[in-house]
């Protein structure tokens, strides 16, 4: 999911604790916001330290005025070859780097492992803005616009679809070796790891908890951690929950689209919401005219119902009819100059958000296990209504 | 070239393409201006519905007293009620309750309304100050403070309308008996006769008693009332009274509320019964009698845990006559002459109401009530020097004397968290001592109080102290250090 | 019906607003400045001049977007849309941007006045809910802000992790340092009186000049482009689905911002564009009108709700000053007004941008600049004295950082802010206290 419903939901889980909306609201207290910090700490951890620690065995970084594609398919498939020798559990790393052409131009490459063919392909595109819109009449000429070259192990890509490199920084592939022999792509390896773990939420937990002897603080602290990766675990791609004795990524449960706007503006909503539920209980010990009464005379559940089932019930639906009868059509953006004000913002990258990287790696679980996903989420909000007001 | 190939964003040539080679534009996925437009009419249409709504709301809706809230402070309102006490005159603002049963207690329904300059004096001059009973409807900024109190600020006299109430005949039984039952007289305006029997002076307003046919009710006027009026009060204690006030309620009691002095006439003065002193007695209780003598003694009583002065007890012609008794605050009523005319040796005639008292003379006291002007004229009184000290005997207590001697010995009487009392021990020539007990609400305002070594008078009533004679003087003045 | 005329006091603001609105560099707190001056030197009906002052905030949200698009000289509601405006101009779409984003502003009017009738019903409740959690929220956002900032070494090629790890952190520790030096600055100008007594409520304007319009010139001047003869066409490059989006996500982040005290229609338009995944040029240009919109047009309307009566923004501080909504009624004509007034705006919009774009073709935008930049010092001056000529300096100066190397601007507006934050945390002072400036 997208940074602030990752945020958010920390704050709304932290929201629950009597104890702390109670401080916040006469004392100042700014616990509350334990929730939100280490409720994006996973992401923040993979895209600001962890993904500079990844060692990497080969780096694409081709010149974008003399693209060669049939070199850069070429280094990649040595190197599936060479995962090949290696032993199993073992990975060579893959980092393919962005070509910046200008403040939002970008070359655009992308990479395709033809798994029926044993092929990697390489094939050069446009350039594009940050976001992909291609510029036209800068697609390269035929002979140098493809590159397709050969690997022996079988590889296995559940994703299935080429890669695209435009924007941002370039993503890395992981070529592991498993016990039958076979190699399987690992998309950007270092995320969703020991950064996205319950084992390290539980680690800075205890430290939070030892830091201030308030079971409150570590609980906060994990909770905010937890509901990272239970919401990133509803996407396509999962996490490595409890590295380092787990060592692999667990598939994703397939629940939503992590980037999907109508899921995270819901998340969003959904929070607001729940806040809003906990303020109205828990004011009520700071001062009666902080209250609104017919919110907690409502119950949770017709609360909830009301004001968040009901509404999005019917946004989901116009949503959905909107998309099944319109062609989804990628938003236009210009490129920017090349000088001036407008050329340094594009090189800011102000506008927009981090990418939400996430790919369908993995094979869909079980029903009974995303029934399952949904049942832990259930449950935590449950004990959350029923013990909150009495920590 | 034809006007199909050009790009309708950048007006450049597109050779067919799609998008616009040159500026990314998209030619098939266009809105047009009448896009726009139909937004603009939409708007028009809100706009139209919302000026109906406008034309059909303009009489402004108060919200009821009740629901104010935290969340509405500083927020602007309408409140529209009937007045429920007040007016109160300050130098740049008049402040009133207003009452509108939204709650289901007094305090739930009713707000402090504060009115600031000019708009007060305007109403001042308008002669739409509210008084309690009238109906108001007023526009203000609300303030919530913390201890749920609440007030709204009214500033400029047009966001004030007003509906004067009618005037109820009544009596004060009457309304007394109401105030029982069914409440049917609270913020209403009536008009009442009654006799003023006391005052009770506070900071900011002045309580009179009002009484008729011993019935009695209480009648509130503010002191900032003064400033803003033509015309003066000037009430007597026995004056027979009529008024046209507001009835408002204190603590569960009817009070009237005077919002302007000619609410007040004077129908005449009822007489005080003419009795010697020394022929009063406790038959005589809840009287009024006029009375006079000559002060010998004043004797000041303090406050426990304070070095507050409570009242004072005036001692008339000797010890054997009924005191008078006065409290503090009304003597704080007299003018500064009388004041100072009220001592020791000065003729005095006042009145005063006979109340039985166990510890007086006789089991009675006079107390002398306000408001009244006393006549007083200077003179001067001592009591008998008494030169040997071993003179002094417990035959001699509850006499006045005057002693002179040397103070030998200082001794402290602690008081919890206040000075001490102050013990002194005075040596005569002949070498003989008598305590002289001087409280603390007395030392404390002494200004060159005596020392161990001073030679001072003492002008007291001789009393018992620990089981000893003691000397203990009434006013500071009874102290005074000779060299 | 003789309450009609107060329309046409709301679009007489609306002209005033226009011819104000057109000046670079020019913001709402001058509006304030301005409708003061006009109340004292044109005594009027409150209520009249009331509306005149929301007809110039109408302006100044939907024809102010003229300056931004063709001059370029934006303050942090309108950074969001510069960046395409400006593409947009640089491709000869300039008109069509300005309508664009006109557009954005008209949906924006559509759901404040959809708002209106529930708005007693539902600002009370965060009213109550909030007022005592208002220091962590506002810290929230900052932290959330500062945290959610990623790394623009847009794939470092240092050969060691630390080298690799330093690369990507030059821009974020860039924009702590931004942040850092703006609260620094707001810690000075939010205690000290800097600018003369009369001209104190100016205090801010040079600062948010400085941040954010004059780095923009100053960047502009130094690039050598040419503006390309514009096209005035009728068809426009917006979808339903952009229209919706962007709308819906302009007014939530721009309510959030009027409502919620010291946020910003930038950082509101931040959160609300994260929240629901707002992207593209157009999307980008309508959410950030709308924001506008919301933002300055809906704190006034804030102050006009029955009950509620917030008072947000410069404006109704100033209108609380000589005038206060006394019934629904009142209200309801704000409303009217409001619509009747926005529909004007967006009529003089079209009409405006029409004869900029045929007259501006062949301009060079350094020259363009360089008017612009003396027109915002004039204005400074005027406002502020030399003493905000200095404040202007020295925020001129932190603003560059961010484009410098390449960080968030909107740390900057958090940075100044942040003070104030702290402060209804209870910890302003001690820190005022120490630096030595309280």
């Amino acid at each position: 999911m997208r940074g602030i419903t990752h945020f958010i939901m920390g704050i709304t889980v932290a929201t629950f604790f009597k104890s702390l909306v109670v401080g916040a609201a006469m004392y100042d207290s700014l616990l509350i916001l334990l929730g939100g910090i280490f409720g994006l700490l996973p992401d923040t951890l993979d895209f600001k330290f962890l993904i500079y620690m990844e060692k990497h065995d080969v780096v694409i970084d081709p010149d974008p005025t003399d693209m060669r594609p049939q070199e850069i398919a070429e280094k990649i498939a040595s190197e599936i070859d060479r995962a090949g020798t290696l032993q199993p559990g073992k990975m060579t790393k893959v980092q393919l780097h962005t070509l910046k052409l200008g403040p939002d131009l970008w070359q655009s490459y992308s990479v395709y492992f033809n798994t029926k063919m044993n092929e990697v392909v390489v094939r050069v595109g446009p350039h594009v803005t940050m976001s992909g819109v291609p510029s036209f009449g800068t697609e390269p000429p035929a002979d140098k616009a493809l590159g397709v070259a050969k690997y022996k192990p079988k590889l296995i890509d559940r994703y299935g679809k080429p890669s695209e490199i435009k924007g941002f920084s370039g993503p890395s592939f992981g070529f592991l070796k498993r016990k039958d022999g076979s190699i399987e792509v690992v998309f950007i390896p270092f995320h969703r790891r020991s950064g996205h773990s319950l084992t390290l939420g539980l680690g800075f937990a205890l430290i939070g908890y030892l830091l201030t002897m308030n079971w409150i603080v570590g609980a906060v602290i994990f909770l905010g951690w937890f509901m990272h990766i239970v919401l990133d675990t509803f996407g396509h791609m999962g996490n490595n929950l409890f590295w380092p004795l787990t060592k692999q990524r667990t598939s994703g449960l397939y629940l939503l689209t992590a980037a999907d706007p109508y899921w995270n503006a819901f998340m969003v909503y959904s929070c607001i919401a729940i806040i809003t539920w906990n303020l109205s209980l828990y004011n009520a010990s700071v001062s009666p005219s902080y209250t609104v009464p017919w919110i907690t005379a409502l119950g949770p559940v017709l609360y909830l119902f009301l004001v968040v089932a009901i509404p999005w019930s019917i946004l989901g639906m116009a949503y959905y009819i909107y998309r099944a009868r319109t062609k989804e059509r990628k938003p236009v953006e210009l490129f920017a100059p090349m000088t001036g004000a407008v050329a340094q913002m594009a090189a800011e990258g102000m506008m927009g958000e981090m990418e939400e990287y996430e790919i369908a790696e993995r094979p869909k679980p079980s029903v009974l296990l995303r029934i399952l996903g949904i049942a832990v989420l259930v449950a935590i909000f449950v004990v959350l209504f029923i013990y909150g007001p009495g920590w | 070239m034809t006007d199909e190939k050009r790009c309708p964003a950048c007006g450049k040539p597109t050779a067919g393409y799609v998008p616009c080679p040159h500026c990314g534009a998209d030619p098939e996925a266009r809105t047009t201006i009448k896009f726009a437009l139909y937004l603009c009419l939409i708007v028009l249409a809100f706009g139209a519905v919302f000026f109906a709504m406008h034309l059909s709301t303009i009489e402004p809706q108060p919200i009821a007293i009740a629901s104010i809230d935290r969340w509405l402070d500083y927020s602007y309102v309408w409140l529209e009620g009937v007045v429920s006490s007040g007016p109160q005159y300050g130098s740049t603002s008049i402040t009133f309750d207003i009452y509108d049963g939204s709650g289901g207690t007094i305090k739930e329904s009713s707000t402090r309304v504060e009115i600031y300059d000019p708009a007060f004096k305007q109403l001042i001059s308008e002669n739409r100050v509210p008084r309690v009973g009238d109906n108001v409807k007023l526009f203000g900024q609300l303030r919530v403070y913390l201890d749920g109190s609440t007030e709204i600020r009214v500033s400029t006299s047009g966001d004030l309308h007003l509906t004067r109430a009618q005037q109820v005949e009544t009596t004060i039984g009457e309304l007394r008996t109401s105030w029982g039952t069914e409440q049917s007289l609270m913020f209403k305006r009536v008009s009442l006769e009654g006799t003023i029997t006391d005052v009770k002076p506070l900071g900011s307003a002045k309580i009179y008693t009002l009484e008729d046919n011993g019935v009695d009710l209480q009648m509130y006027v503010h002191n900032g009332l003064e400033a803003y009026q033509k015309k003066s009060l000037n009430l007597n204690v026995l004056q027979r009274i009529r008024v046209n006030a507001g009835v408002s309620q204190y603590r569960g009691q009817p009070q009237l509320a005077i919002a302007d002095n000619d609410e007040i006439s004077v129908l005449g003065t009822l007489p005080a019964l003419e009795v010697p002193l020394e022929n009063i007695n406790s038959t005589m209780r809840d009287n009024f009698v006029r009375v006079g003598g000559k002060i010998v003694f004043v004797e000041l009583e303090g406050e426990r845990g304070s070095l507050t002065i409570t009242n004072r007890y005036i001692w008339l012609d000797n010890r054997y006559t009924p005191r008078i008794w006065l409290e503090e605050d009304v003597y704080k009523l007299l003018r500064d002459n009388e004041k100072k005319l009220l001592k020791r040796g000065s003729e005095i005639e006042l009145v005063g109401r006979v109340r039985s008292y166990a510890a007086g003379v006789g089991g009675v006291r006079i107390e002398f009530l306000g408001p009244q002007t006393p006549s007083l004229q200077a003179g001067t009184y001592e009591p008998p020097l008494v030169e040997n000290f071993a003179a002094i005997t417990n035959d001699n207590q509850g006499d006045l004397v005057k002693v002179i001697g040397t103070i030998t010995n200082l001794e402290n009487v602690p008081k919890v968290a206040l000075p001490s009392d102050r013990k002194f021990t005075l040596q005569d020539n002949y070498g003989g001592t008598i305590k002289i007990y001087v409280p603390n609400f007395l030392f404390e305002r002494m200004i060159n109080p005596p020392v161990v070594g001073s030679k001072v008078q003492i002008i007291g009533k001789v009393t018992m102290d620990s089981g000893a004679l003691a000397i203990r003087p009434g006013v500071v003045d009874d102290v005074r250090v000779v060299s | 019906m003789e309450t009609l005329v107060y329309l046409l006091y709301g679009m007489l603001g609306v002209i005033i607003g226009s011819l104000l609105s057109i000046l670079p560099g020019l913001h709402p707190l001058n509006f304030a400045g301005i409708g003061i001056f006009l109340y004292l030197a044109f005594p009027m009906d409150p209520l009249g001049m009331a509306l005149i002052f929301a007809g110039m905030l109408i302006a100044y949200a939907i024809v102010g977007t003229i300056t931004t698009t063709f001059m370029g000289s934006p303050d942090d509601s309108t950074m969001y849309m510069a960046f395409p405006n400006q593409k947009y101009l640089m491709y000869g779409r300039g008109y069509e941007a300005s309508v664009a984003t006109g557009i954005g502003s008209m949906g924006s009017v559509v759901l404040l006045l959809m708002l209106a009738p529930f708005a007693s019903t539902i600002f009370p409740i965060f009213r109550k809910l909030l007022t005592p959690h208002f220091h962590w929220v506002l810290i929230g956002v900052t932290v959330y802000i500062l945290q959610s900032e990623w790394p623009k070494d847009w794939g470092s090629r240092a050969k060691t992790r630390f080298g690799r790890l330093k690369d990507g952190w030059a821009s974020l520790s860039a924009g702590w340092v931004t942040f850092f030096l703006a609260m620094m600055l707001g810690f000075i100008v939010l205690n000290v009186p800097i600018t003369p007594i009369d001209k104190a409520f100016q205090n801010i304007m040079p600062v948010f000049v400085g941040f954010f319009a004059v780095p923009w010139v100053l960047t502009n001047m130094a690039s050598r482009v040419n503006i390309p003869p514009q096209t005035v066409s009728n068809t426009f490059y917006i979808s339903k689905k952009d229209l919706a989006r962007g709308t819906t996500s302009g007014f939530l982040g721009g309510m959030f911002a009027a409502y919620q005290p010291i946020v910003t229609a930038g950082i509101g338009g931040v959160l609300a564009g994260h929240s629901t995944s707002t992207q593209g040029d157009v999307q980008f240009m309508i959410s950030g009108s709308a924001g506008r919109f919301a933002y300055y047009v809906g704190a006034f309307f804030l102050f006009w709700v029955p009950l509620l009566h917030l008072t947000r923004g410069g404006m109704a501080w100033i209108t609380g000053v000589i005038y206060q909504p006394r019934t629904d009624s009142e209200f309801w004509l704000l409303m009217a007004a409001i619509a009747v007034a926005a529909v004007f705006a967006f009529m003089l919009l079209v009409f405006l941008s029409r004869v900029v774009a045929k007259v501006i073709a062949g301009f060079s935008f350094k020259k363009i600049s360089i008017a612009v930049l003396i027109g915002i010092i004039l204005l400074v001056f005027w406002f502020s004295g030399l003493e905000g000529l200095v404040i202007l300096t020295i925020a001129t100066g932190l603003g560059l950082v961010p484009p410098m190397f390449r960080t968030r601007r909107l740390n900057l507006i958090l940075g100044f802010f942040f003070p104030i934050f702290l402060n209804m945390a209870g910890l302003g002072a001690g820190i005022s206290r120490f630096l030595g400036v309280y």
